[in-house]
């Protein structure tokens, strides 16, 4: 596998002319699931032709970008897209790669299979029978040798994060070493704005090059309007190249045998609709797996910037659908979380050396819709269940009471408008009257499920092999396939599924050749 | 076509800046200008229905003196203290129409403004070099 290999990219922004390609297949998306699609099949000798909404940024530019630049150059929105929340639910801010390599270009590298009991429900009660532990393990066991999956050193831990493994096992919680999808990592604690030392194995340095040293061709400023779909079978995309302010330029069209569908859970749906699929489950049944960070400042100097931004994690409360995750964003971004304003403000951002940050989140139950907005962007709206507040709060409390028992003098909420806590009884009372939930401040990486795999074409959109029930030779291979919402990060499992679909493509690709016939 | 942020709106988000991160001797006029460019940039990439929505927030930050009877003056207008009370005042509310402008703009005006290097110096970041991942090499 040709990792860390350069691209060869064709830039929508760079061409005046209309472009017209033909390929066997064309990959809509280069993230976490198009490029592995990407390069499995162009390894099965396939033509491939992959397009990427957003901008090509080199990965000698990651180190050069602050992370505003990043946020500008390669993030959906500028990062400022949100799910609005309806009823007694946060206002969550939903972020999302829009560049080549996606996502996984701005993940923390966490690697964590699909958890078995999640592939147990199923395969059990969803009737997917191939979505089993072993059913998948081969794909899993092929992704994580390609993007380097390994253990976390201990000594790659931060203060931050050692003073809350600290605090959590004088609670008795069990914290253990996360995976990522890294090598040679110098735990400069900016991943999410991609890695300036390369060694974070985002699909841009893996399985991109080798879709490329196989015959692929990456096109990026290129967005698909829809799918060109004949007599029920698809035939290819077709869409505007993007300047370099991302307005619409001239047309371009893929003619194609196959057409696969990657561009993420928000806007996968919206392609989906805008090619006429009609199913009521497009663009329902989103999980996001809500998020939030606690803060906590401790009389010692903690440096907290020092180490991998994430290292442990804890599932001792799986049960509850909590996960805990270490986490430790660039300063810069930190100093926005800091409550109040001014000088305020200003005191609290200058303790930041004595700053410890640690997070989590939850195995939600749904309740999320992508809907089409006004414009190229969709309209996100997140019901949070009934279920899943209470999990919340006692995931954020957990949290905040790891930090005092690792002797923080003072804990910052994930709650909008209040100060920092300085007691046990300031958070009992907090826990004992806690602030409607759309105060709580939430973050989500992982929106998932909105064109879902199912049995019966009356229950999802896509078969289990991914491709849609309505419409032959058009898969979805991204996490909007995913049925449920998995309760960990989504960077691996939506590779080791896309690994699984792409692997189908292959070996049925004689009957996706006559179909497309 | 490149989106060019309107005066009146660099002037709205001047004076945020100059609130938000008001204290003894700064922010400095070239800090403000860096974080008014910084700002307006960011205005670049998104969608017009966010940039719409941006911009309205900022339309409804100008006129709220107006909008909760504190005054007849647009924000930028008023003095830096009367300013600050006003974002505590939205910073408490429990009105999510209150609440999301400043939170947006919090957020989006901090990252530009704490990315600055003599304000990470100040915060007592050493800069990009790291220590720990040395121990994995010895």
């Amino acid at each position: 596998m040709a990792a860390n290999g350069e691209l060869e990219v064709l830039r929508g922004r760079e061409r005046r002319a209309r472009l017209a390609l033909s390929a066997d297949v064309v990959i809509v998306g280069s993230g976490a699931g198009g490029a592995v699609v990407a390069s499995q099949l162009a390894r099965a000798g396939l033509a491939v032709i992959v397009i990427e909404e957003g901008d090509w940024v080199r990965p000698a530019e990651y180190g050069k970008l602050t992370p505003t630049g990043t946020l500008r150059r390669a993030w959906r929105e500028g990062g400022l897209s949100a799910a609005i929340g309806l009823g007694d639910t946060p206002f969550i801010s939903v972020l999302q790669g829009k560049c080549v390599g996606g996502s996984s270009v701005l993940t923390g590298g966490v690697c964590f299979r699909i958890p078995d009991e999640v592939l147990h429900e199923w395969s059990h009660d969803l009737g997917l029978r191939t979505m089993t532990p072993e059913g998948v393990k081969a794909h899993f066991d092929a992704v994580e040798q390609v993007v380097h999956v390994e253990t976390v050193p201990d000594a790659m831990r931060s203060r931050s994060t050692e003073l809350f493994v600290e605090g959590a096992a004088r609670m008795g919680i069990p914290m253990k070493s996360m995976r990522r999808n890294t090598r040679g990592c110098r735990g400069v604690s900016r991943c999410n704005f991609g890695c300036p030392h390369g060694a974070k194995l985002s699909v841009d340095v893996s399985y991109l090059p080798d879709a490329c040293a196989h015959g692929a061709l990456i096109v990026s400023d290129a967005l698909v309007e829809r799918v060109d779909v004949t007599g029920g079978v698809a035939r290819g995309v077709r869409g505007r190249l993007l300047d370099a302010d991302g307005t619409r330029g001239v047309p371009f069209e893929v003619r194609a045998k196959v057409v696969v569908v990657a561009c993420g859970s928000l806007h996968t749906p919206l392609l989906l609709r805008a090619s006429g699929l009609d199913s009521p489950h497009v663009g329902r049944h989103m999980t996001l797996h809500p998020g939030f960070r606690v803060g906590a400042i401790f009389d010692e100097v903690v440096d907290g910037w020092d180490g991998a931004l994430q290292s442990v994690y804890s599932d001792h409360f799986a049960a509850d659908g909590i996960t805990l995750v270490s986490v430790y964003p660039p300063a810069s971004v930190l100093s926005a979380a800091f409550p109040g304003v001014a000088a305020h403000h200003r005191a609290h951002v200058h303790k930041m050396p004595n700053l410890a940050v640690f997070g989590g989140m939850i195995h939600d139950q749904g309740g999320g819709r992508v809907h089409r907005g006004l414009g190229r962007e969709p309209f996100v709206t997140y019901r949070m269940a009934a279920e899943d507040r209470p999990h919340l709060w006692r995931a954020i409390e957990i949290v905040a009471r790891m930090g005092l028992a690792a002797g923080a003098r003072e804990i910052a909420m994930p709650v909008f408008g209040i100060d920092t806590l300085k007691s046990e009884r300031e958070l009992d009372d907090l826990v004992a009257h806690p602030p409607p939930m759309r105060r709580v401040e939430c973050t989500a990486y992982h929106p998932l499920g909105t064109a879902k795999m199912s049995v019966d074409p009356r229950a999802g959109v896509v078969r289990e092999s991914g491709e849609a029930w309505q419409v032959a030779n058009l898969f979805v291979a991204d996490g909007s396939v995913l049925p449920t919402s998995i309760g960990v990060n989504s960077q691996l499992p939506i590779m080791g599924v896309a690994h699984k679909i792409a692997a189908g493509i292959a070996d049925d690709w004689a009957r996706l050749a006559r179909a497309a016939a | 076509m490149s989106f060019v942020l309107p005066d009146r709106h660099r002037a709205v988000v001047r004076a945020l800046g100059e609130a938000l991160f008001a204290h003894p001797g700064g922010p400095s006029p070239r800090q403000l200008d860096a974080l008014v460019d910084g700002v307006a940039a960011h205005f670049q990439p998104v969608s017009r229905v966010q940039r719409a929505l941006l911009l309205l927030a900022l339309d409804f930050v100008r006129w709220l003196p107006v909008l909760l009877l504190t005054s007849l003056a647009a924000f930028e207008s008023l003095s830096v203290a009367k300013r600050i009370v006003l974002l505590e005042r939205m910073d408490r509310s429990h009105v999510v129409l209150l609440l999301m402008p400043l939170i947006a703009y919090k957020t989006l005006l901090s990252m530009h403004f704490f990315e600055d290097e003599g304000e990470l110096r100040a915060m007592g970041y050493p800069g990009d070099e790291r220590k720990r991942w040395l121990r994995t090499v010895s």
